[in-house]
């Protein structure tokens, strides 16, 4: 019992906290939130995933707090956020609680490169819209994530038919079953249906201590809002230069979500496809993840004076026409 | 630009026969009504209006042969006739409250993608109008074929094509020349043999020919449908049972079909006594490589005394005689065409102008092809109904169009969902991927095994007009509009500052 939720040692167990705060959202849920790193560097928001909390960015926290304010927050229901009454999973609370967190942990003007995993990716979608994302935002990070239809793509359950697929999926994330504590066998399940072949025991250990600790309610909640998901208008008004990671191997979140998001994104910079990898794409290649937020904050945050935003759209427009062109010769 | 000078729609809807009528259905039950059905004729029906030939029927069952939301438990027979499938879709056209969607007599002579504004223009026969999205419904049997046969201006006796049937001549006592041995002539054939003096069928290839099971539908079987209509659900999903159980045969092992080949050879001879007839009448392909045909009274009919098969191609007309390529002349009154349509070679496909400022008939000149059987690439928001690699050797063609129409249905919704004045432009790679697999996949198929050449086949010999599946597999595979195959187009903004005004001076 004793045992906390997290690894404790190696690259995997999450760093202290330079200031942690507790932040109030719109329908007056309180959310934990950590800041890593110095308060006058560029700051980068971190929104984790389904089941996960803030100690599942540990290793990308470690290899960018030296020169980056980083902020982690946890999810409503996750880690240290108590759970939300009923009515409180849905997307318009994730993009509350996220605009509530930058409200908060950044200063007056201040502007971050934001960062989402999986259902953190779909935060900053669902807050496409909001005033809050729309200001602070400089640049956006998706990583193994997707806008809609992920109980009908999911290979988890490696049915052909996507009517079937979307029935077995739909239970799995809906499920109340609990977890118990990490074993050999729950992760093996784990691993298969989270990561890739090249997944460590290290990294699993680190998942699987974080997945487990996921209160059962909470989980099933959240999966049933997942299983409805249609972010795709929303993604569509994303108007912030938006770059994705996705893991080839990824079962939950599979390439061909990734692949609909770099469609519909009015402003992405690109689609990182990491060969292998799987779900858990910040632990299971937190250089490459962290090495794109990096990019990221030099391109769009410490380089930026403010954007030209009138420019934006045509030069989009300009090169998504040369792409036009070159596809059409090829 | 708000107020528009011209009429506009959310959905063009080209053609009104299954395919036009099935769209305005879905469309309606979507809560779609800002939609018109744009139609050439005076009348709905498609090909099943204008095929009003004697002897015209469906040669797949008709409680297969119509639409899954739309169920009519009193088919008159298994098989039914033209005028029994036109008046159900005149029903269906009621029924669903079409009629204030259609447009009548109003062709079109072009539609035109605008770059700017991301919508089509369209110019009809009834004046101009512009959509959001172009539905284009025109089938694959709509316009004849007639060969260009030398000397043929200068026939002086009757000619038309079966589709285009000419009702006020009176066949009586004429001599006749049946050119094809196709789906509509071998119909013909038997309808007319009785009437005429003289009937010669020009054959270039003969087909292969199954019997038919067909029958009158009873009254208690009517009646049985219509209290319980659960009966008239199973009946339908046995037939398309069976014909699903048949499409691995077709598409993967072409030697199943033999027994089917002995079948509709001892069908042959049943009918046919004279050998030299029979010789004629024995094709030396694989049977399935051309369409397999249903008939009881063809070989019958063939086997009477006032009728001759000329086993050659009409090579040339002198005056009233036909001269077939292996010389046999013939002296005639009249001339049926059974030659068949454009379907590797759609006509409207050289009325439509897409985003590169190319036709679909340019873009296509090497061979059809199209996105999941629907999108070209350079063709944003427009649809093809019974598009490349959509037709089907033994079952029902509604299924297809069915599947086709939840794709279009899928495809509305995220583009409602990804915002205004926004389209979906299939990306190049996609197209070729998908016909890419198809292709491959053709090769083991009968219909490029079988040793035939065939109206599936381009005129570079490739099949770009069969779907090489099974229905169920083709509905699988448009159940949805993968954006991931589509670039999504957004058009320049229109309001807000200098960098844009040149854009909406040029758009205005």
């Amino acid at each position: 019992m004793s045992r906390p939720p997290y690894v404790t040692t190696g690259r995997y167990a999450p760093p202290a906290a330079r200031r942690e705060l507790t932040v109030t959202s719109a329908d007056g849920s309180r959310l934990h939130a950590e800041v890593h790193g110095p308060e006058d560097a560029p700051a980068v928001v971190l929104a984790h995933g389904w089941t996960c909390s803030t100690a599942f960015w540990a290793p990308v926290v470690r290899l960018l707090a030296d020169d980056h304010k980083v902020v982690v927050y946890d999810q409503r229901g996750h880690g240290r956020s108590p759970a939300a009454g009923p009515g409180g999973y849905s997307t318009d609370a994730l993009a509350d609680d996220l605009e509530a967190v930058l409200e908060a942990a950044l200063e007056s003007g201040e502007r971050a490169v934001l960062v989402g995993h999986s259902m953190g990716g779909m935060t900053a979608m669902a807050a496409a819209r909001r005033p809050g994302m729309r200001e602070r935002a400089a640049a956006v990070l998706l990583c193994s994530t997707g806008a809609a239809d992920l109980a009908a793509e999911a290979m988890v359950i490696p049915l052909r038919s996507p009517g079937a697929r979307r029935f077995a999926h739909r239970a799995i994330l809906g499920s109340r079953a609990p977890l118990g504590p990490v074993t050999a066998p729950g992760k093996r399940v784990l691993k298969y249906a989270t990561m890739g072949p090249a997944a460590t025991p290290e990294q699993i250990e680190a998942c699987a201590r974080i997945v487990h600790s996921c209160p059962t309610g909470v989980r099933a909640q959240w999966g049933k809002a997942l299983a409805g998901l249609e972010l795709t208008g929303e993604v569509a008004r994303l108007e912030v230069p938006t770059a994705i990671v996705a893991g080839t191997a990824d079962r939950l979140t599979p390439i061909v979500l990734a692949r609909r998001l770099a469609s519909v994104l009015p402003n992405c910079l690109d689609l990182t496809e990491l060969p292998g990898a799987g779900h858990m794409t910040p632990v299971e290649e937190p250089d490459a993840v962290a090495d794109r937020i990096r990019a990221l904050v030099r391109d769009h945050l410490t380089a930026a004076a403010p954007e030209p935003a009138a420019l934006a759209p045509k030069q989009k427009t300009k090169a998504r026409r040369a792409r036009e062109a070159k596809e059409k010769s090829a | 630009m708000a107020e528009r000078e011209h009429e506009h729609v959310r959905v063009v809807v080209i053609g009104s026969g299954f395919g036009g009528l099935g769209a305005a259905v879905r469309l309606r039950r979507q809560g779609i009504t800002d939609f018109v059905v744009l139609e050439r004729a005076g009348s709905v029906g498609g090909t099943w209006r204008d095929n009003s030939y004697p002897g015209c029927a469906c040669d797949v069952p008709s409680h297969l042969y119509s639409f899954s939301f739309a169920p009519n438990p009193e088919w008159p027979r298994n098989f039914s006739g033209q005028p029994h499938i036109r008046a159900y879709l005149e029903r269906v056209t009621d029924t669903f409250g079409l009629r204030p969607h259609l447009r009548f007599d109003a062709e079109v002579k072009s539609a035109r993608w605008n770059t700017e504004e991301l919508y089509w223009e369209i110019e009809t026969a009834q004046g101009p109008l512009t959509a959001d999205m172009v539905v284009s419904a025109t089938g694959p049997l709509s316009d004849p074929q007639i060969p260009d046969v030398p000397g043929l201006d200068s026939f002086e006796g009757k000619v038309f094509h079966s589709a285009r049937w000419d009702h006020d001549y009176d066949l009586r006592g004429k001599r006749v020349a049946m050119i094809g041995t196709g789906a509509s002539a071998i119909q013909v054939v038997p309808a007319i043999q009785p009437t005429v003096d003289r009937l010669t069928v020009f054959q270039r290839t003969p087909p292969w020919v199954m019997p038919r099971a067909d029958r009158k539908i009873t009254r208690a079987e009517h009646w049985l449908h219509t209290k319980v209509p659960a009966t008239r659900a199973l009946r339908r999903q046995l037939l398309w049972g069976i014909r699903e159980l048949q499409v691995s045969a077709f598409t993967k092992r072409p030697k199943e079909l033999g027994l089917v080949q002995a079948l509709a050879k001892a069908h042959m001879h049943r009918a046919v006594k004279d050998p030299a007839l029979r010789a004629k009448l024995t094709p030396d392909y694989t049977i399935g490589c051309k369409r397999i045909l249903l008939s009881n009274s063809y070989y019958p009919a063939l086997a009477k005394p006032n009728v001759d098969v000329v086993a050659a191609g009409l090579k040339e007309v002198r005056g009233n005689t036909l001269v077939a390529a292996d010389g046999t002349e013939t002296e005639v009154d009249a001339i049926i065409f059974g030659t068949g349509f454009h379907v590797t070679d759609m006509p409207i496909a050289s009325r439509v102008t897409g985003a590169n400022g190319t036709t679909l008939a340019e873009e296509w000149k090497d061979g059809m092809e199209a996105l999941r059987g629907s999108s070209a690439a350079g063709f944003p928001n427009f649809l093809t109904i019974i598009g490349p690699n959509t037709g089907l050797g033994n079952s029902s063609m509604i299924l297809m169009i069915e599947s086709q129409l939840n794709y279009m249905i899928d495809y509305l919704r995220q583009l409602d969902l990804l915002g205004d004045r926004i389209a979906l432009d299939a990306r190049p790679s996609a197209v070729h991927a998908w016909s890419a697999a198809i292709q491959q996949r053709m090769e083991r198929t009968v219909w490029s095994t079988g040793g035939c050449d065939s109206w599936y086949l381009d005129k570079n010999g490739r099949n770009t007009t069969v779907w090489p599946g099974t229905t169920a597999e083709f509905r699988k595979v448009t159940r949805q509009v993968d954006l991931a195959e589509y670039q999504v187009l957004r058009a320049p903004a229109r309001t807000g500052n200098e960098s844009t005004d040149k854009t909406v001076e040029a758009a205005a």
